[in-house]
């Protein structure tokens, strides 16, 4: 894998895998660095390399959180509350702050099949085979999931920008 | 499965237009770290150094084994040497003789133990005959040591 392939490989994958990351560990930006020179030990990225990023960051961050739990609980709940989740579009239709404390209050199956499909690009198999659960389980946790963030941002719900 | 609800499809559009963000993780850092470890590792030093571990490991197993019973003692022992032998004769060591001893040697080393027993009166027979007297040359008797010298005899 030449540099120029895995840079691509990080700007698509790193920011919806910290976002991944999040729900299980306080320091999800290192559990994807480690992902991804997995990557790099092994020679490369198996083919789609989503899914197997996915599930590299899951294994570790739930491994991670196993150890974070042990020793200091309530430092991971503040440092979580403090990261940025997503970045700030003044111009945009959702107010970022609403939709990361949305988020973050969703069951966590919601919450993973939504951010593995909307914003990692998995389709609903790949996300089944993440969770390890059906395809229809995934569809409807991920329905189910969005349909719960849009009745808590209901309020705050920009109207479509007439540019877009 | 891929098809979404038609209700929630603006509402998706709008989650799908918000990027999540990296939070602390760094890019360059990343491409730094994986292209150190995906550097070409040399064999030489790991070989070497398990190589030398063996080794010690080998001499460590061969030290614990040895056999206590074999234990250098360095002792200083003290052997009375015999006395060299000196010959009874060797304080007046005689002259060495030569090879083949002429009869005038003979004679005259013997000649030299009488004078040094009895001195010089050993020589009382000379060794030597005088040569007979010489009709050219004046005797003692012969010359006038006392004869009154004339003047200008001595200068002729």
């Amino acid at each position: 894998m030449d540099a120029a392939t895995f840079a691509r490989l990080i700007d698509r994958y790193a920011p919806a895998l910290v976002l991944y990351a999040r729900q299980w560990c306080a320091a999800p930006e290192d559990v994807v660095q480690e992902a991804f020179l997995a990557v790099v030990a092994r020679g490369g990225a198996p083919e789609p390399a989503g899914p197997w990023l996915f599930r590299v960051v899951r294994n570790r961050a739930i491994s991670a959180a196993r150890s974070e739990r042990r020793r200091r609980r309530r430092e991971h709940d503040a440092a979580a509350r403090k990261a940025p989740w997503f970045y700030g579009d003044p111009g945009g239709e959702l107010d970022t702050a609403a939709l990361r404390d949305a988020l973050a209050e969703l069951p966590d199956e919601q919450r993973e099949a939504i951010v593995a499909h909307l914003w990692g690009g998995l389709t609903f198999e790949e996300v089944g085979e993440l969770m390890g659960c059906s395809t229809s389980m995934a569809y409807r946790r991920y329905v189910a999931g969005v349909g719960a963030l849009r009745a808590r941002l209901g309020g705050v719900v920009c109207p479509p920008n007439p540019k877009s | 499965m891929s098809a979404e609800p038609e209700e929630l499809k603006p509402f998706l559009d709008a989650l799908a237009r918000v990027p999540p963000h990296p939070g602390r993780l760094d890019r360059d850092a990343l491409l730094f770290d994986a292209g150190r470890r995906s550097a070409p590792r040399g064999v030489f030093w790991p070989l070497a150094a398990l190589g030398l571990a063996v080794l010690s490991a080998g001499l460590t197993v061969a030290l614990a084994g040895r056999s206590p019973g074999v234990v250098t003692v360095e002792r200083i022992v003290y052997v009375p040497a015999p006395a060299p032998k000196i010959p009874a004769e060797s304080a007046a060591e005689p002259e060495p003789a030569p090879a083949a001893a002429s009869p005038d040697w003979v004679e005259g080393l013997r000649l030299r133990q009488r004078v040094a027993r009895d001195g010089v009166n050993a020589l009382s027979s000379p060794a030597w005959a005088a040569p007979p007297p010489r009709a050219d040359i004046p005797t003692y008797s012969e010359l006038r040591l006392n004869a009154p010298v004339e003047k200008g005899e001595l200068f002729r």
